[in-house]
Formats: structure tokens, C-alpha cells, sequence
């Protein structure tokens, strides 16, 4: 847990409105997220968690401020250059429903693999990344058919399929009872474990607090402590 | 609940634009054809009335009735008549522009009181005509009194020509040898003056002409205080006619039936049955009739296909719209709206879409019909006439016939989501259902009914033949057995389309990239929603093609057809000379023909070439105990430069035929029936003779099926109904051969034009002593087929339907695709958002596009090609089966073929572009949040 995987430093995203000043979502934000760690951003809705949690996660630029993943400031790179990160070394788990709709439990997961650009051993590995989940029973099945849990626990085997460095859930947890918020979360730490990767979530929740190893605090885009 | 409504469409402005554009143009589509039908069955009327009277040279709008009496007789009443008459043309309801009545004494012998030239008699007639003196003008003389004058004659006028015809002078008397006047006095004229008709052109004239150049007219008046009368009828043998002249310019087609009818019905009655003649008004409007209910039937036929096709566009707008509120609609549900009120919202809005749409759909429905006149070829607006155009309520009927149509079309769909709750929701969005026409199998079934039509049909095409011939229009069910099959095809391709994915899927699965797999999964998964719009491209496309192979073969062939019987561009035969009249007063003299000055020929600018033959349609063949075989005489080399073979009609090179007739003088080629019908070989030696009955003798060296100016049957349609095919049988010699056995022979000069060939008109122009007995020019005769309302008509719904289907295709699809995206945007973030690229994206749209729409035009221009090649030749027959020399040639024109897909290929670009526009835009992240509903 020594080194950092992520570095942000003084990062600032403003919105314009018209008529009026920017809208600061993200106010002089800076922290550090280890690898193998469980870091969560909390905040109530608003507070600027889910616009920081895209830009850690190279969907958003920060209109100030760098990002710096593997000590590479990527909010310098071009979006060629991004999507190629987000294909290969980052995985999202999203609030809602993010599986593909076509595509049943194991072809989401192996989806991310052919993503990534794996040729070999897709199957086995989508296969392995469902049982670590849980669903080892349920694979053939369309998303449509799962309940919300099981279908946040595939995107969760997607999200770790191949092996990125870092995991951001947004959200995860909050369309879910709190027996399954938990579940899910325990999930995460298991998945540490196992595969060695870094999980950042976002919550409104004050219950999953305790499971972080590091947490962050939001309120109107600033961090507080 | 109205401002909802609006607030809805205008939420929704595509969606609404489209719907819109599908209500238009089913409006003005519908709307035009009842509009172009009345326009142009009005100019066809008066087309058969003017044509007619050019032919013949009489006013064809000339009603009569005729009466007469004999001496001795019983019956009388021509006050009786003369009121029927007046009853007969009121009936009739037509618009009367004048009236002449005649008056005829019997013709007799009579004396007259001066002789001249030793004739003691002659024979003369007495009449009057109503309204003589306004009528004519004296040239010498003066009127005639109204009165028996004193010395006891009855004054008469002559016209010009009897003056000169029978010798009549001012001051001859004339006394009737049989005849006295009723109080016994003998019958006496004197012709007190010579007159001149006023107005010529009148035509009062064309009714009455042979009466001015015969009879000996008094006035009105005194005829009829002389001869009628109850005590006096009896007593004279005299007839009366009373002309009415109608203008058939004025003639509305609405009144066209009850006017035969009514004909018939005066007809019936004892006093007017023989007495009564319409002239020929009546053949001209019974002809019309048929004509026009084939041609109607025709027509409306082929405007079914294209406001299918409309409904099925609305439907599937409709639909695609509910399916975007099916959201808010299981809301209003859940939230207590009964099924009703959510029907009725919809209602409105249907009824207020409908209704917004007659204000720029009956204008554009105007502008269709214009069109639809100004159509010469298919795709082709440049009609040198212009059409009038004659509204009938009919025009509005149509389109608020339509506006009801849409609005069940588009509240349709309403039912079946009305009753869903926000529960019955969530449920149903499970795996695609299977449509239900693949469970009934609707696709084969409907296949195999067009195909029974097709095999039905085809097996009785002789009948059908016959059908087309006795006037019966073309029956319906051969187009429902047309559309059948093309709907079944249609949707039996959009049945296949997923198992020749799953067989690609299956193959390539594993070296799929994300793009590729992704599109193709999805294609193969969500098939149902794209079934729609894959049936709609495949339809499309068909139907367009279909269009464009009836509209090109049926004018290409009846062209070519005609082209054929008349043998070259420009025919035309000169009226001979012969010595006739010098043979009967001397039996001995042998009958000759004079040749005119054939050079002259030559100076006609704009020909580029020209030919002599000699075309004789009453020759014989004595061995076979043939009557009137065509025997024609050719110059090899001047018939070849004008004329023109299809290749494949002969079996062998149609140079090699006419090269057999230069190089030996007897050789004939003769029809094919020769040999089939009356067992003549190569080689056999066959006498023939002209229409004069000079004899010549050739030996056979070729047969043919096709020959220009010969068809090998001729159709005779006989009175009691029935049809006979009359064998033609035509022999073919060498013109210089014939000329050297007949002497000078009137001979056809047969011509190839230079672009049109204007310079002969003007040549013609000035030939003011030639008269012909024949001339065809094929660049007039085309230009009357296209304008002919049956082609005209075709051509034009058919180049409408195609366009509109264009329109239709083009944005029907991008509007599908455009709304697929945007059902689909979480489904692109979240591609996105796993890193896939803008490029990969694109790739992925253009895939879906491949296996979509691709495939639809593909699968669509089989169906289309296949459909037609099996159907049109039937459909042909509609239009010319009489004509039909030459065996059909289907047409499928390359520039239409281009324009159709050159559209749809750029509908598809456009499709791309606008979509990977769509997504390129679209922010990975909101696109997330959509999701979060």
C-alpha cells in the first residue's frame, strides 16, 4: 500500500451557465489513492462526487488541476490515448443499469474482454470473474431477467474482467437495499484480495464508510475533513 | 387536454414532422387521383368527340329525329313529333347551341314552264329549314313570300351549288306532276331567288347539307300552313327531321351514363324507336365508357401499392412515437386514466394532425395532379398540353377519406399500449416476442397465394387476352396476386435476414472485434424491432423497382409494337394515277398506273433516308386458296437503312434475309404460316398475284415470324362478343422484280427522319397537289401514345408512387435510425465509457447499417426483379393486347435503376453521417445519467 496509483492535485471543473458565473462542481480538489486500496468519495447528491469520479476515470477533463495516474498526467493526454487507457487499465461500475442489453451475464463480461483486446481464454476468464461473484448459476441469463443486485455483481465481474489497475463505481450501491449495499461492498474487498486491484466508489451512503480504507469527504465540490 | 396535445408535438417535432409528411402526401396522393381522373377523362372525351370529327369530317354532337309520312296514311302529328323532339333533347340534358328543323315534300317529277336544253322535266324537291333567312344571304333575287301568291305558286329559293347542279335559274316554274295542294290546286314553284349559307363553318350545315344542294326551300311558315295540320297530314307523303346541336366541349363526364342511358331509354319508346339517331355521340360515349372503366380500374389499381405503403409509414411512426411516451402513458395509467381517456387523447391528436394536414396536403394533391398531366415518360414531366383541371367534390371526398384513414392508423396502436401500467411495463420488457406473421406463417402463405395468381393467370392468358379485347378491364385479382406475392417475398426475406446473420455470427464470433460483435448481436437479438423497417426498405425498393419496369416496358412496348406495324419512322403512300377512265370507254386499253414524280421525294429536308415498296394487302395466293396475303416489294439495301429488327425475332441475321432478295430476282421470304398452316418448304415455288391480278411467280427462301409492317394475327372482334384470330399471311419480294412483272405499281415510301424530321411537314405543305392515302409518322404517334390518358396515367401514378416511396424510404429510414440511437444512448455511453472509440462507434452504426439495410435493398431488388419479371408481362396485357406483334421485351431502365439507388445510397450516407454525428456529440457522461430513470 506504499505506492499511489492515482495522484489528483488541485483539480477545479467549472460548468458555464449563461447569464450567470461558472458553476464550480469541483472546487481545488487534491487526494491520493493507493494502490490495492477501497477509497470512497462521500457527499450528498450534488456535492461534486460523481463529476470528480469522471474525471479520475478519464470520462471528463478538469477544467484545472492534474490527474495523475501511474504518475502520468493524464488529463494531458488526447482522447485516443484515454480510451485506450479506460479500455485496458480502468473498469467502472455505473449507479444504474450499465450492462448491455443484448448481451447475457457471460457475454457482458467476456464483452469487456474483447474490449480490452484479449483474444485468448475470454470464456474462461468471463466464466471466473461470474463464480467470483456469485453467479457462477446465472450466466446464460439476459440482464433483464437478474434483480438489481445481480445485475451490479456482473457489472462488477465486467468491471474487474481484465484486470485493470483501478475500478471507479459510481454509485454502485444506491439503487440497492442495504443487505445487498453491503454484500456488494464486501465484494469489492474480496476482489482486492483476489485480483490485486484498487476500487474508488462513490456514496451517499454513511453505513459503507467504515469499509473504506480511505475516505474522502465532499461538500459543495470542496473536500473536507 | 389540448394544450397537452401541443405540448407533446412540439416535445416530439421530428416525430410530428414525420407524421405529418406521411399525412400529406396520402392526402395529396389520394386526392390528386380523383382530380387527375375527371381532368383527364374530360380531355379524353372531348379528345374522342374532336378526333372524331377531324376523321370524318362531321360534327358528331348533331341529335335527330326523324319522321315521315306517307300518303294515305293514317297517323300524323308532326306538332306531336316536333314536341317530342324538344322532350328527347331535354332528357338528354346536354348543351344545346342551335337547332335547324327540315321540312322535305317527296322528290317528284315536275314540269317545268320554261324549257331550256329540250329538258321537259325534272325532279325536284320542296322543303324549309327553320330560320332560313337568318341563316342565309341572297345572292339574286329575293326572299320568298310567306303566302301562295296570287297566280297560285309557292315561291322558292335555290341555293349556289343546286343552281349549277340542276340548272335552276330566277323566274323557272315547276309543277308537280303527282301532287296538288290540299284545296286541290295544282303544286306550283317558282324560284324567286339564289342564296349563299351565311356561316359554312355553322354546324346547322354538316345536318342538313345534302337538303341545301337538293332542295328548293320556301319559308317555314308557309310549308307548314300548307301541309300540317290534322286535316291535311294524310293527304301528302313528306318527311321532317329535327336537328339539335350540342356542344360536346360542354359535355360534363358525370353526365356521360345518364346521357347513353337516357339515349336507350327514348330509344325504347314506339314513337321514337328507328326515329331517333344521337349520330355518332352515341358510338363515341358507349366507346368512352368502356374505355374509361378500364383505364379507371387500371388506374386505381396501381395507386393501391403506394398508399399502402403510406399507411404502413404512419403506422410505423406512430408506433416508433408510442413507444417513446409508452413510459409516459403507463404513468397517466397508473396514475387513474382509464383506457378511454388515454384513447381519446390520442384521438385528438390524430384528428388535430389529420386535420392540419389537408391545408398543405390539398395543394400539394393539386400540384400531384399537374404532374400526373404534364407526365410523358416515366420520370419525364414534358406534356406539351397542359391539363385543365376540373374539381369535383370527389377531390375533397378522397381527402378526408384519407384524414379518417390516418387517424385509425395512428390511434391503432393506441389500444394496444392504452391498457399497460407502469407494472405491465416493467414486465414486458423481457426477450422480442416473435411477430405474429411469423408465427402464422403469414410469409409463405401470402407467397404461395401470389404464386397460385401467377400460375392461374399465366395458364389462362389466351382468355385473358380475349378479355383485355371485349373492353374488360384487367382483372383485379392479377395486381392483388402481384402485390400478394411481392408483400410475402418481402416478408419472407425479412424472415431469413437473422438466420444468414446467426450463420455469419456463428462462423466469425471468435475474430469479431467489439464494433462488429456488438452490431451483429444486436442485430441478431433485437431482430423484432428491426423487422419494421427492414419490411419497409424491402418494399420499398420492390415496389420501385417494379414501378419503373411496368411504366418503361408497357410505353416501350406499345411504341415498339406500333413502330413494327407501321414499319418505319415516317409511311406514306401517295394517291396514284391510273387510266381507268379511259379503259371503260375503250375495254381494249390494258390498265396502267402512272408513276408520280418520285424525285421529288428527295428534296424533303431532314430525312436521311428513304425507300420505295411496294405494300399490297390484297394480293392472293391461288394454290393455297388465300385471299388478301400482303405482298410486299422491297429494295433490299433501301429497306434495310430504314428499317429496324430486334435481334433474336429471326433465326438468322435479318441482313441475310434481305440479302437472299438481292441476289436472286424471283426469291420471296414469306410468313411463317406458309410453312405451319399451309405446309410450304424452302425451295417451293409459289405463285402469287396482286390486287389487279397480275400474276407472279417466286420460289421460298426464308421464312419469318417478324417483319416490319406485318403481324401474324390479327385480333377481329365480332358483334355477339366473341374474338377471332385472322391469320395474316405475307410474302416478300424484290420491289425492282415486282415492278418489271406489275409495271408501274403504287408503291409506300418509307422513311428514316433525322431527329424528328421537322422539314417534312414543310414539305408536305407545299405539295398542294399530292394527296395521300396513307401516312403514319411514328415521332406524332409516340407523342400521342404517351399522351394517351391510359399511359399518360400509368406513367404518371406510377412516377408519382415512386417518388413519394423515395421520400418515403428516406426519411422513414433515417427518422427509425435516428430514434434507435436514441433509445440507445446508455447503451453508447456505456461503450464509450468502457473506452471504445468514436471510429469503433462509427463502425459499429455502419454494420447495423450492413445488416439492416443493406441487406433490405438487396433482398428488396430481388424481390422487385423477380416480382416483376413474373408479373408484368400479364399486366402489359392491360395496355395493348391487340397491339401485341412483337414478343415483350421487359425494360428496366438503367438511369432509373441509378436514380433509385443513388438515393437510397445516399439516405444511407446520410443515415451514417447524421448518426455518427448524433454520437460524437453525445457526452459519455450525461449519456450515463439518462439511464438513471
Amino acid at each position: 500500500m506504499s505506492e499511489n496509483i492515482l495522484e489528483v492535485k488541485n483539480v477545479v471543473r467549472a460548468f458555464p451557465v449563461v447569464g450567470s458565473e461558472d458553476f464550480i462542481a469541483v472546487n481545488d480538489v487534491s487526494i491520493e489513492v493507493p494502490k490495492g486500496s477501497l477509497t470512497i468519495l462521500r457527499g450528498r447528491s450534488g456535492s461534486g462526487k460523481t463529476t470528480l469520479i469522471n474525471m479520475l476515470g478519464a470520462l471528463d477533463y478538469p477544467t484545472k488541476g492534474e490527474i495523475l495516474f501511474e504518475g502520468e498526467d493524464i488529463t494531458k493526454w488526447n482522447d485516443n490515448k484515454r480510451e485506450k487507457l479506460r479500455r485496458e487499465k480502468i473498469g467502472f461500475v455505473f449507479q444504474s443499469v450499465s450492462l448491455i442489453p443484448m448481451m447475457t451475464a457471460l457475454e457482458n463480461v467476456e464483452f469487456a474482454l474483447r474490449m480490452a483486446g484479449i483474444k485468448e481464454g475470454r470464456r474462461k476468464r468471463a466464466e471466473e470473474c461470474l463464480k467470483m461473484v456469485g453467479l457462477g448459476g446465472r450466466m446464460n441469463h439476459m440482464p433483464q431477467e437478474m434483480s438489481g443486485g445481480e445485475q451490479q455483481r456482473v457489472a462488477i465481474a465486467r468491471a474487474v474482467a481484465h484486470k485493470p489497475g483501478i475500478i471507479f463505481a459510481d454509485e454502485p450501491t444506491a439503487e440497492l437495499d442495504s443487505n445487498t449495499a453491503i454484500s456488494v461492498v464486501n465484494l469489492f474487498k474480496d476482489m482486492i484480495e483476489k485480483e490485486g486491484v484498487t476500487f474508488v466508489m462513490t456514496t451517499h451512503d454513511t453505513s459503507l464508510m467504515g469499509a473504506g480504507d480511505k475516505v474522502f469527504q465532499l461538500e459543495d465540490g470542496k473536500l473536507i475533513n | 387536454m389540448i394544450s397537452f396535445v401541443l405540448r407533446k408535438l412540439i416535445h416530439k417535432k421530428w416525430m410530428v414532422f414525420c407524421l405529418l409528411l406521411g399525412n400529406i402526401l396520402l392526402i395529396a396522393v389520394a386526392a390528386s387521383y380523383p382530380l387527375y381522373r375527371v381532368s383527364s377523362f374530360q380531355r379524353m372525351l372531348k379528345d374522342e368527340f374532336r378526333a372524331y370529327e377531324e376523321e370524318s369530317g362531321n360534327y358528331p354532337g348533331i341529335l335527330k329525329l326523324s319522321y315521315s309520312t306517307l300518303k294515305g296514311g293514317a297517323k300524323f302529328g308532326y306538332s306531336n313529333m316536333e314536341r317530342k323532339a324538344e322532350e328527347a333533347v331535354e332528357a338528354m340534358d346536354v348543351s344545346v347551341t342551335d337547332h335547324i328543323f327540315l321540312y322535305q315534300f317527296s322528290t317528284q317529277k315536275s314540269f317545268p314552264s320554261i324549257v331550256r336544253d329540250d329538258v321537259k322535266e325534272k325532279r325536284v324537291t320542296l322543303g324549309a329549314i327553320s330560320d332560313l333567312e337568318s341563316r342565309i344571304e341572297l345572292t339574286d333575287g329575293r326572299m320568298p313570300d310567306s303566302q301562295v301568291t296570287s297566280d297560285g305558286f309557292i315561291e322558292v329559293i335555290a341555293s349556289e351549288a343546286l343552281m349549277i347542279k340542276k340548272d335552276i335559274l330566277i323566274g323557272d316554274e315547276y309543277e308537280y306532276e303527282l301532287s296538288t295542294l290540299a284545296d286541290g290546286r295544282p303544286m306550283k314553284l317558282r324560284v324567286v331567288g339564289i342564296y349563299k349559307v351565311l356561316n359554312e363553318d355553322d354546324k346547322v350545315w354538316s345536318a342538313v347539307s345534302s337538303a341545301v344542294s337538293e332542295d328548293l326551300f320556301t319559308t317555314e311558315s308557309l310549308y307548314k300552313s300548307l301541309f300540317f295540320g290534322e286535316d291535311r297530314e294524310g293527304l301528302f307523303s313528306m318527311s321532317a327531321a329535327w336537328y339539335y346541336i350540342w356542344d360536346y366541349e360542354k359535355l360534363d363526364i358525370s353526365k356521360v351514363s345518364k346521357l347513353v342511358y337516357t339515349v336507350d331509354r327514348l330509344r325504347m319508346q314506339e314513337e321514337l324507336n328507328n326515329r331517333l339517331d344521337p349520330g355518332a355521340s352515341y358510338d363515341i360515349l358507349s366507346e368512352y365508357m368502356e374505355k374509361a372503366k378500364r383505364i379507371e380500374a387500371t388506374l386505381l389499381i396501381l395507386q393501391v401499392p403506394v398508399l399502402l405503403l403510406l399507411s404502413a409509414f404512419l403506422y410505423m411512426i406512430s408506433s416508433q412515437m408510442l413507444s417513446m411516451e409508452r413510459n409516459e402513458i403507463s404513468l397517466l395509467r397508473s396514475r387513474g386514466a382509464s383506457k378511454r381517456q388515454i384513447v381519446t387523447l390520442y384521438l385528438y391528436q390524430s384528428i388535430f394532425m389529420g386535420l392540419m394536414s389537408l391545408i398543405p396536403g390539398i395543394p400539394l394533391g393539386i400540384l400531384f395532379c399537374k404532374i400526373l398531366g404534364s407526365s410523358t415518360a416515366f420520370l419525364e414531366f414534358g406534356a406539351k398540353r397542359d391539363l385543365p383541371l376540373k374539381f369535383t367534390p370527389d377531390f375533397l371526398f378522397y381527402a378526408l377519406l384519407m384524414v379518417l384513414l390516418s387517424v385509425v392508423i395512428t390511434t391503432l396502436p393506441v389500444l394496444s399500449y392504452a391498457g399497460v401500467s407502469i407494472v405491465n411495463l416493467k414486465q414486458s420488457r423481457q426477450r422480442a416476442q416473435k411477430s405474429f406473421w411469423k408465427k402464422a406463417y403469414l410469409d409463405i402463405i401470402l407467397m404461395a397465394i401470389g404464386l397460385y395468381g401467377y400460375y392461374s393467370f399465366n395458364r389462362n392468358k389466351e382468355a385473358m387476352t380475349l378479355e383485355v379485347l371485349k373492353g374488360e378491364s384487367l382483372d383485379p385479382l392479377l395486381y392483388i396476386s402481384f402485390s400478394l406475392f411481392i408483400l410475402g417475398a418481402g416478408l419472407f426475406a425479412a424472415r431469413i435476414q437473422p438466420l444468414f446473420l446467426k450463420a455469419f455470427f456463428f462462423l466469425t464470433e471468435k475474430k469479431l472485434g467489439p464494433a462488429a460483435y456488438t452490431s451483429l448481436l444486436g442485430t441478431i437479438r433485437t431482430g423484432a424491432k428491426q423487422e419494421f423497417i427492414i419490411l419497409f426498405t424491402i418494399l420499398t425498393v420492390s415496389i420501385g423497382i417494379s414501378d419503373t419496369m411496368i411504366a418503361r416496358t408497357i410505353v416501350s412496348n406499345a411504341i415498339s409494337n406500333r413502330k413494327h406495324a407501321v414499319g418505319a419512322e415516317v409511311v406514306l403512300k401517295e394517291k396514284w394515277t391510273d387510266n381507268s377512265a379511259m379503259q371503260q370507254q375503250d375495254p381494249t386499253v390494258q390498265f396502267a398506273y402512272t408513276e408520280p414524280d418520285f424525285s421529288k421525294y428527295q428534296t424533303i429536308k431532314g430525312i436521311e433516308n428513304l425507300t420505295q415498296v411496294v405494300f399490297d394487302e390484297k394480293g392472293k395466293v391461288g394454290a393455297a386458296g388465300l385471299e388478301n396475303v400482303k405482298v410486299m416489294g422491297i429494295k433490299p439495301k433501301g429497306f434495310y437503312d430504314v428499317t429496324s429488327m430486334r435481334r433474336g425475332l429471326l433465326p438468322f441475321n435479318y441482313e441475310d434475309y434481305l440479302n437472299v432478295l438481292s441476289k436472286e430476282s424471283s426469291a420471296v421470304i414469306v410468313s411463317e404460316n406458309f410453312m405451319t398452316k399451309k405446309g410450304y418448304k424452302l425451295g417451293d415455288i409459289i405463285s402469287y398475284t396482286n390486287n389487279h391480278g397480275d400474276q407472279v411467280v417466286g420460289r421460298i427462301y426464308g421464312f419469318f415470324t417478324y417483319w416490319p409492317g406485318y403481324r401474324n394475327g390479327v385480333y377481329n372482334l365480332n358483334t355477339d362478343g366473341t374474338v377471332d384470330v385472322l391469320d395474316e399471311y405475307m410474302i416478300v419480294a424484290n420491289f425492282t422484280y415486282l415492278e418489271d412483272r406489275f409495271g408501274p405499281y403504287p408503291y409506300e415510301i418509307w422513311m428514316k427522319t433525322e431527329d424528328g424530321g421537322d422539314g417534312l411537314y414543310e414539305w408536305l405543305s407545299e405539295q398542294s397537289n399530292m394527296k395521300l392515302v396513307k401516312f403514319e409518322d411514328m415521332t406524332k404517334e409516340e407523342v400521342t401514345i404517351t399522351e394517351d390518358t391510359m399511359f399518360q396515367g400509368t406513367n404518371g401514378i406510377l412516377s408519382m408512387s415512386f417518388i413519394v416511396i423515395l421520400v418515403l424510404c428516406a426519411v422513414g429510414y433515417l427518422i427509425y435510425w435516428i430514434m434507435s440511437i436514441r433509445q440507445r444512448e446508455l447503451l453508447f455511453g456505456v461503450l464509450r465509457a468502457m473506452g471504445m472509440r468514436k471510429g469503433e462507434v462509427n463502425k459499429l452504426l455502419i454494420i447495423e447499417q450492413i445488416c439492416s439495410g443493406v441487406y433490405a435493398i438487396l433482398a428488396g431488388a430481388g424481390v422487385g426483379i423477380l416480382s416483376s419479371r413474373m408479373f408484368v408481362p400479364m399486366i402489359q396485357q392491360a395496355y395493348a393486347a391487340s397491339e401485341q406483334v412483337l414478343p415483350l421485351e421487359l425494360i428496366t431502365d438503367t438511369g432509373d435503376m441509378i436514380q433509385l439507388f443513388a438515393t437510397i445510397f445516399a439516405m444511407l450516407m446520410i443515415c451514417v453521417i447524421v448518426l455518427a454525428r448524433i454520437v460524437s456529440h453525445m457526452n459519455i457522461s450525461s449519456a450515463l445519467k439518462l439511464g438513471e430513470d
